[in-house]
């Protein structure tokens, strides 16, 4: 059984804040669900590589040059972001003393 | 005409043989929309004016004795976690309620490309999560072909409005069985590709090893027309490929086709057992040699694909943070630095199923954890690949059921996530596998349909979708 601190912990790690409710809730579906999976823990797979993409393909670059967009364009991304201002995505300070 | 029998071809016939104008066609399947969409819920939104007017040029074109291609006025249907520009795009989720497409996926651009009309953009489960569309923030989804019962999820309104004639095709997408699952609790076709042959390129990415998008539809022809027109490498999604295996075998009699035995074992409902062995048999009948073969890993595959989803989902999903776009407490006094933003916009957005999985893969890629979980699951994941490599050598396809029941009730798996997610127990080794796989309609039980899965190689659409058509011809 995942301990409320566990909880605690990853839901600062995923960055969600809980409600009490949902912490009791979530508690108790991830034990659940943990207990399912662990399953596979009974394979050994000592000399098993691991798939990480089921196609065995190169990694695929394009130049390093930028690339021109035109300026209604950029508007239209920018103006998705809830704050902004002067064409920039506004965010609270990240350095405490400001 | 009933719309119920309109394939593409047929409907491309009735509008270059001016039968039927398109704007006519267009308006009957409107119509339907608004009549059925009330209470089956399957549309998030449709484009009824821009529908009518894109209709009325093909048919100005068609005055003018110009020749239209196949997809030329073919409404189309959307799942909304796949960008149209410039419309809405929710992926099913409170965060995104106010979020306007930039920019077409490639698919979408493809398909106004050949013609096709977008009607609209249809329901599902919150960022395609979930297997009965009932995670959806906007509501649930109903069966058509019965309202008290989930469409399947998580491209729950594609498969809906298929299914009710509203549209003749869509487009869902399929990270464990989200398109074949819905197809098959809805008594249509739904068909998930080989990894790497269909641009994401728009798509909301769910968890990016696995995520594919696929079409929805009345019969085979139909679904590989849009495969067709959809598919190709695209230089903005690096995972694409163009690569196809040449078909070797036209006839039935040629093919060997393998029933895993694993994927008829337990916890599989006996009806659904009996109607899928009943199919088999009309294929033996027909010809085609039927040989038993062993998945053996098969019994770790559901356990595997939540570990390796979820985690992809955690970080995936990391994006919506009140930041670059979607809805934000960024303004609001319950916050007061930036990691709050975070905090509180994700408590306040996103839905249960969500924070679930979100928190599961986190826990799953967690310090001490890793090893244990997902490098593990990553491991089991090439056994499982290894399994299906080693049938196919012996056999060209394999033919299982495509879910283990028939569509189950309304609210009925909400309350324990983990029978929520024993539906997927069929089909999520394929995506794990990178694989094709089409999820055709096999009969039903008590009234509700069944569906029955092949899985083909990688790379072998051609011939899957070939033999798919003839067994469907078999069928009915």
């Amino acid at each position: 059984m995942l301990s409320e601190k566990d909880v605690l912990n990853v839901s600062k790690l995923a960055r969600i804040n809980l409600s009490k409710e949902e912490k009791e809730k979530m508690r108790k579906d991830l034990t659940l669900i943990l207990d399912y999976v662990a399953k596979i823990r009974e394979l050994n797979l000592k000399d098993v590589m691991p798939t990480l993409h089921t196609l065995r393909i190169k990694n695929k670059t394009r130049e390093d040059e930028t690339r021109k967009q035109n300026v209604s364009f950029k508007k239209k991304l920018i103006g998705l972001a809830p704050q902004k201002e002067n064409g920039y995505i506004k965010i609270k300070s990240v350095f405490k003393d400001r | 005409m009933e719309l119920s029998s309109l394939s593409i071809r047929e409907i491309h016939r009735l509008i270059t043989k001016k039968e039927i104008s398109t704007q006519e066609l267009v308006e009957r399947y409107l119509k339907k929309i608004e009549k059925e969409n009330p209470e089956i819920n399957a549309f998030l939104e449709v484009f009824k004016e821009e529908s009518i007017k894109q209709a009325q040029e093909i048919d100005r074109k068609i005055q003018k004795g110009e020749e239209i291609s196949i997809l030329e006025g073919i409404p189309v249907a959307i799942k909304d976690n796949i960008l149209v520009a410039d419309k809405r795009c929710t992926a099913g989720s409170k965060i995104l309620e106010n979020y306007i497409a930039p920019y077409d996926a490639t698919v979408v651009r493809k398909l106004k490309e050949k013609g096709a009309i977008v009607v609209g953009k249809t329901n599902l489960d919150e960022f395609a999560i979930g297997s009965s569309g009932e995670f959806s923030a906007y509501g649930a989804t109903r069966n058509p072909k019965n309202l008290e019962y989930v469409p399947g999820g998580s491209s729950s309104g594609s498969a809906a409005a298929v299914a009710a004639n509203m549209v003749p095709v869509a487009l869902g997408s399929d990270t464990g069985g989200s398109v074949r699952q819905p197809a098959s609790f809805c008594g249509i076709i739904g068909f998930k590709p080989t990894y790497g042959l269909v641009s994401r390129f728009g798509l909301i990415a769910m968890s990016s090893s696995l995520d594919q998008i696929g079409p929805l539809g009345k019969n085979v022809e139909d679904v590989k027309i849009i495969y067709e027109a959809i598919k190709g490498e695209d230089e903005m999604d690096s995972t694409t490929v163009s690569f196809l295996q040449k078909q070797t075998k036209e006839r039935l009699e040629e093919v060997k086709i393998g029933i895993p035995k694993e994927y008829f074992a337990r916890g599989i409902n006996p009806k659904v057992k009996e109607i899928i062995e009943d199919r088999i048999k009309d294929l033996e009948l027909s010809g085609a040699s039927i040989e038993e073969v062993s998945l053996p890993h098969t019994d770790y595959a559901l356990a595997t694909y939540y570990i390796v989803m979820t985690a992809e989902v955690s970080s995936n999903l990391a994006r919506y943070d009140g930041i670059k776009y979607g809805k934000s407490l960024s303004g609001s006094d319950r916050v007061q630095n930036l990691l709050d933003v975070y905090l509180e916009t994700r408590k306040e957005f996103l839905g249960e199923e969500v924070k679930r999985r979100i928190m599961l893969g986190t826990y799953c890629l967690s310090v001490g954890y890793y090893d244990a979980y997902y490098l593990q699951a990553q491991k089991v994941r090439t056994l499982i690949k290894e399994d299906f490599e080693r049938a196919f050598q012996k056999v060209d396809f394999l033919l299982t059921p495509t879910s283990p029941t028939p569509p189950f009730k309304l609210g009925e798996r909400l309350e324990n996530p983990l029978t929520m997610y024993m539906a997927d127990i069929l089909t999520a080794s394929v995506n794990l596998a990178g694989l094709p796989a089409i999820s055709l309609s096999a009969g039903e039980v008590d009234k509700l349909p069944v569906g029955l899965q092949l899985i083909g190689p990688a790379f072998s659409e051609n011939f899957l979708l070939s033999i798919a058509q003839l067994a469907q011809r078999i069928w009915t």
